[in-house]
């Protein structure tokens, strides 16, 4: 760790939240029409119970991400706490959601374009083979800038995050003052609740509106304090983005549109929330709905599906520059092979991740292409998959780190926990990651049950991703289940210097040398 | 770390926003005749903006004490 160069330490607390939002923002311009297809009339039911299970995932993010900035998220919280196997398979699960990540979003954002009126033709449903190449262009051209090193900046991501809240709460403020019946969510509710598996389904999806909390880690690793910075910003992208997805399900229900709803294709009349799930508005739902505010629809018919398609054109490449992360930081730990940390000779990038990941995120899109109308749902159920699997894990890691590391300055400790001894050591249990495993588990079996496609697809990913890592261990004569050997202790120490937090490096090393008077930290 | 008084401004509007809209979801909730069940998560709602309207107005006027 400390002969690695290290990132900048450059991000300021509005620059830390703005990253992550840019990354979970986005969701639910993806999310609500897949939630809203699937779970009809309990579409705000569906956005509730994830997004309880969500703030549960959020603060554990924070009080990781916190502890231990470090930029490999979720996949270096597992291997710390539960092992190399196990932080590998976590790994591997974020891998598939960030390649999925480039090609949901990437088919989001010519989505929201196809809106447009002189766009039209770029609809997937219409015309979905120019929307197949033109989706596949975006992919390349985003592994291209990529692999050259051409990157949205912090000030970027700060600009276009500052527009999305103030856009955003203002398609909320001015739909609930103009348009919001709440006669007609509750009618909405009662005539068009779905049955269990149609609910569990719809839950399941309802989980992709908050996925990217990776960010959170990315951006603990370029913060300076971020012990101090990283609480405060997350608690406040938190409550944010659920607030946005609660409200966004509710005034779909509750929405009297400004213009008539057209007829289904069957010739029926049809409910507002029933004309945003079909498989034609699910991938430009927020589009849809702005554009049915009186008055403001007017400049949001041509304004939102811009700004919506360079939100989600961002997150895509967020998907690009993530899985490449990772892949590098996985491999750093000899998880994966060492040719993902190659970089290129003149652009400096990681042009191997880069290439394997982008070209497993076409091939996904070979696969939805081939879904005909229900591709966008296909790779929501490959995504809600990837992030149950990973949070799973996670809430495990958690609960173990406090076990195992209760040595390790924690200034943010998610609230409610039991007071307990392990090992001679005085530790907290956390019973909020209890609650939000069980709710998180939920889901994953969620998913199982009801994506016929994730169902298979997902374990197989997983599956694979075990071959990969088992042949590669053997032939570097690696443990296989066990763990190679590191001095987390050091190590730790060490990031915290990294981070700027010199106060709790001290305290760290004054716990460390208490329990052990030969323990010498040597720092660079 | 303190907040430009333009930033400051824009938040504390935003809070109060928070405020108004949460509580008139939440009257307009209780008002609508149907069983609580279906109310809930309308209700939530209200409460969770209005809850971060007060949290925010909290913060700045800490801040400018």
């Amino acid at each position: 760790m400390s002969e690695e160069q290290q990132l900048r330490r450059s991000v300021t607390p509005w620059g830390s939240y703005s990253w992550g939002y840019a990354d979970v923002g986005a969701d639910i311009f993806v999310a609500l029409g897949l939630v809203i297809g699937v779970a009809g009339g309990a579409s705000n039911v569906a956005f509730l119970f994830a997004g309880l299970v969500y703030v549960c995932v959020g603060l554990a993010y924070t009080e990781l991400a916190a502890a231990y900035p470090v930029a490999g998220g979720g996949q270096y919280f597992v291997m710390r706490g539960l092992g190399d196997f196990l932080g590998f398979i976590a790994g591997w699960a974020v891998l598939l959601d960030f390649t999925i990540d480039i090609t949901l979003f990437a088919w989001g954002c010519v989505g929201y374009l196809s809106h447009l009126p002189v766009l039209g033709v770029l609809d997937a449903s219409s015309h979905p083979i120019l929307h197949f190449w033109i989706v596949l262009a975006l992919i390349a051209g985003l592994a291209m800038l990529n692999i050259i090193g051409v990157r949205e900046s912090t000030a970027f991501n700060g600009f276009v995050s500052a527009i999305d809240v103030f856009s955003e709460a203002l398609i909320l403020l001015l739909g609930f003052l103009f348009t919001f019946r709440p006669e007609l969510l509750i009618h909405s509710m009662q005539t068009g609740w779905p049955n269990t598996f149609q609910l569990m389904n719809g839950i399941s999806l309802a989980i992709i509106s908050f996925v990217g909390l990776e960010s959170i880690s990315h951006a603990a690793e370029e913060t300076s304090r971020p012990a101090s910075i990283v609480p405060r910003t997350s608690i406040a992208l938190i409550l944010t983005i659920l607030i946005f997805a609660l409200a966004y399900s509710n005034l779909a229900l509750g929405m009297q549109p400004w213009y008539p709803v057209p007829h289904d294709a069957a010739g029926h009349a049809q409910a507002f929330w029933q004309f945003l799930g079909t498989t034609q508005n699910q991938d430009k739902a927020v589009a849809v709905m702005a554009s049915n505010i009186p008055y403001f629809g007017l400049l949001a018919a041509f304004y939102v599906p811009v700004f919506g398609a360079t939100l989600l054109l961002i997150s895509s490449n967020s998907g690009v520059f993530g899985s490449s992360r990772i892949a590098y930081s996985m491999s750093q730990f000899q998880l994966l092979p060492s040719v993902f940390k190659r970089v290129h000779r003149k652009f400096k990038t990681p042009v191997v991740s880069i290439v394997v990941f982008c070209v497993l995120a076409a091939i996904e899109l070979i696969f939805a292409a081939l879904q005909g109308d229900f591709g966008y749902e296909f790779l929501g159920d490959l995504y809600a998959f990837g992030a149950a699997a990973s949070y799973t894990l996670v809430f495990i890691a958690l609960i173990a780190l406090r076990m195992t590391d209760p040595l390790t300055p924690r200034k943010f400790l998610i609230p409610f926990n039991i007071k307990m001894r392990f090992r001679g050591e005085e530790i907290y249990f956390p019973l909020v990651a209890v609650i939000g495993f069980i709710g998180i588990f939920a889901i994953l079996v969620f998913v199982l049950l009801t994506h016929h496609i994730g169902r298979i697809a997902g374990p197989s990913w997983l599956l694979f991703g075990v071959i990969v890592y088992a042949v590669y261990r053997l032939r570097k004569k690696l443990p296989l289940f066990s763990s190679v050997k590191r001095d987390w202790n050091r190590d730790q120490v060490q990031i915290l210097k990294n981070a700027g937090e010199l106060e709790l490096m001290d305290e760290l090393v004054g716990k460390l040398k208490a329990r052990d008077p030969d323990f010498t930290a040597k720092v660079t | 770390m303190r907040n430009s008084p333009a930033y400051g401004g824009f938040k504390a509007l935003n809070g109060a926003l928070f405020i108004v809209l949460g509580a008139a979801i939440v009257v307009r909730m209780f008002n609508t005749p149907a069983p609580l069940s279906y109310k809930i998560p309308g209700l939530i709602l209200g409460a969770a903006m209005f809850a971060l309207g007060v949290h925010r107005s909290l913060l700045i006027l800490r801040a400018r004490r």
